[in-house]
């Protein structure tokens, strides 16, 4: 096997500054999870998040659905408007007589499916494009910065109101709304890191050896870029519900449907007349997982960024 | 870059920015379709249809629909409010008083809360006074505001029967002149007292619930700017003059930390005008939340859209001012890349 001279200096240049690196960025992560360990509140956060996966894998289980759509939420005639611990309904019944409790549970795989969607699907949109944008610089910087300007000139739920309402009431379109608008945020980080890494010696190092782009790129400026991003979709988690809700529940998803939002509507109609638990229960569920991340996320930018870090 | 260029360089870039926004909002009505089934039953005629189709240039590409549309907006023809029954920007007009009052007593709240618990944390970092500030700061983050309305509703209204839900009591109002919209500030220029509490009353549970869900990112902002004032020299340098602590602390660590805060809070109002939807949907407010809720929900597309441009152009011009007044306040930033 031949391998010519830049290969090798290549090779040598990879494979020292890296495996040091690696060990020192394990070293990190074990730090900094040890450290979120610590503060009792991250803790809370993190059992919340855990309880909510694991209610979410086994609602078939917890509550069984009685044939067709699980996510449409089944209805007993004989039991509306039931106030909590009516036998066989923990926390009541809706307004035409769904269970509140089988509503949470399914509600939860929802919940998840929207915001693992919409975090992942930003977090990939901004990364490439604020990547590109630090990287190119010029006139494409300019016209990627200033399009994620007019995004964030636009509240995220308006937009989302905006593309549901063109598209049409859906679980689907709402993470379409949420997904093509909340990506500016991690356009700038990914940007702001690039143009950092971009000026530093050893990446000049690495490019005069010939690495190429690509592999610049994946192995000096993604790892610098994680943890920020790390931290803004652990709190986007939470946000992205709190959002995805409030569409449905000004009445932009499907009638029936399991989702919190939807849930917390019905419950309204019961409301004035002294029926709480109709609006209370989904809407706590929203408040604990939208508290369950926050807390992971103040925890972990505390650990991560010595500037808001406590003394 | 001084601050003079840079000034200018951001209003040069506000025009495409809205643009921008204009083409994007635009293009989102012409994805579900056609609009002319707004305009158009089942009983037109061809030739009726026909005629729709021309006033409103449909048969012209989008690119023409679009310069049509834009030159509407530019001429403050936002289009037909169906919801409404009105023009948008009529609708808009009609609308924004109630909404802005909302927003302004909501801010009014949220500074409180978040300058009382971003002090208390900043100061006493580290202890339980801290913890608890946190909590309910993240607290205030993660509640969802349609939620915390329907509480207050069921807790104000139903439970305790003291406060009312809606915007005023019909009858008192309709004596007053309504010279600037806003209940408050009418029910002062016409020397009412019984006014002035009855507008205050209708206020109160609705402005809780959107300020305190703002006062969440204020109170974290201020408390880690006073904990990084805390370690600046001049602090040491202040406390070694002999200044007494709680000087140093009001006069040197906590006005410096309130300066960089203030930007944020100024760019709160933003972040209030997406509560304010929910919150008007739940309380009756008959503001511009409940309208493009309602707009929303029936189909209008143009109350939305007119909403869009309004709540961007709002922004960004909000942003603007913010950040060149922070230029002039802050030699230190750094302007541009």
């Amino acid at each position: 096997m031949k391998m010519a001279a830049s290969d090798i200096t290549s090779a040598i240049w990879n494979v020292f500054p890296n495996q040091r690196k690696a060990r020192m960025r394990y070293e990190q992560f074990r730090r900094v999870f040890l450290e979120l360990l610590r503060n009792p509140l991250t803790l809370i956060g993190m059992i919340i998040v855990a309880t909510y996966i694991l209610v979410a894998l086994l609602a078939p289980v917890l509550a069984p659905a009685s044939g067709g759509d699980p996510y449409q939420m089944p209805r007993n005639f004989e039991a509306l408007r039931q106030p909590p611990l009516t036998e066989g309904y923990l926390l009541g019944t809706t307004e035409t007589g769904g269970d509140l409790l089988y509503g949470i549970i399914w509600g939860s795989r929802l919940t998840i499916a929207i915001s693992l969607t919409v975090v992942i699907s930003t977090t990939i949109i901004g990364v490439v494009f604020g990547g590109i944008a630090g990287y190119v610089g010029g006139w494409v910087d300019e016209v990627i910065m200033r399009t994620v300007d007019a995004l964030i000139a636009i509240p995220a739920l308006v937009w989302a109101i905006a593309v549901v309402t063109a598209l049409g009431p859906s679980i689907t379109n709402i993470i379409i709304g949420l997904s093509t608008m909340l990506w500016g945020t991690y356009a700038r980080i990914m940007r702001g890191e690039v143009i950092h890494v971009k000026n530093e010696d050893y990446v000049e190092a690495a490019r005069v050896v010939g690495d190429s782009h690509t592999s610049v790129f994946l192995k000096e400026v993604i790892p610098n870029a994680i943890p920020p991003i790390f931290v803004q979709s652990t709190l986007y988690f939470g946000k992205v519900v709190l959002i995805a809700s409030s569409v449905s529940f000004i009445g932009l998803a499907p009638p029936g449907l399991v989702e919190w939002g939807v849930l917390v509507s019905q419950g309204q109609q019961g409301l004035l007349a002294g029926r709480w638990w109709g609006s209370l229960f989904p809407g706590f569920a929203i408040f604990l997982w939208a508290f369950g991340w926050n807390v992971i996320g103040d925890g972990l930018r505390d650990v991560l960024d010595p500037r808001s870090q406590t003394k | 870059m001084d601050v003079k260029d840079y000034t200018i360089r951001r209003l040069i870039i506000f025009v495409p920015t809205m643009l921008l926004i204009s083409i994007v909002t635009f293009a989102l009505t012409r994805i579900a379709g056609s609009p002319i089934a707004m305009y158009v039953s089942r009983l037109s005629s061809e030739e009726q249809i026909q005629q729709v189709r021309e006033l409103y240039h449909l048969n012209d590409p989008v690119w023409v629909q679009y310069y049509y549309w834009l030159q509407g907006v530019l001429t403050g023809d936002l289009g037909w409010s169906s919801t409404a029954g009105q023009p948008v920007l009529d609708a808009i007009f009609v609308r924004a008083a109630a909404s802005f009052e909302l927003a302004i007593v909501g801010i009014i709240i949220a500074m409180a809360i978040s300058l009382t618990l971003g002090t208390l944390a900043g100061r006493y970092s580290d202890t339980w006074i801290d913890h608890v500030s946190r909590g309910l700061a993240v607290g205030g983050m993660s509640t969802p505001q349609f939620w915390a309305a329907l509480l207050l509703v069921f807790i104000g209204y139903v439970w305790l029967g003291m406060f009312p839900v809606g915007r005023a009591e019909t009858v008192m109002w309709e004596s007053i002149a309504h010279p600037t919209g806003f209940y408050t500030v009418d029910a002062i220029l016409a020397g009412s007292f019984a006014a002035f509490r009855d507008a205050i009353w209708h206020l109160i549970l609705p402005a809780l619930v959107i300020g305190y869900a703002e006062s969440a990112v204020i109170t974290r902002h201020l408390r880690s700017e006073i904990v990084e004032k805390k370690q600046e020299e001049y602090v040491n340098a202040a406390r070694s003059r002999g200044l007494r602590e709680g000087t140093v602390f009001t006069k040197h660590i906590r006005r410096n930390a309130l300066i960089p805060t203030m930007t944020v809070a100024g760019l709160s109002f933003i972040f209030l005008m997406r509560g304010i939807i929910v919150v008007e949907l739940v309380f009756g407010w008959p503001g511009l939340g409940r309208w493009v809720a309602n707009a929303a929900t029936s189909g209008d597309f143009a109350s939305v859209m007119g909403f869009i441009i309004l709540i961007a152009f709002i922004t960004l011009l909000l942003n603007l001012i913010v950040d060149t007044m922070y230029a002039y306040l802050d030699p230190r930033v750094e302007l541009g890349e």
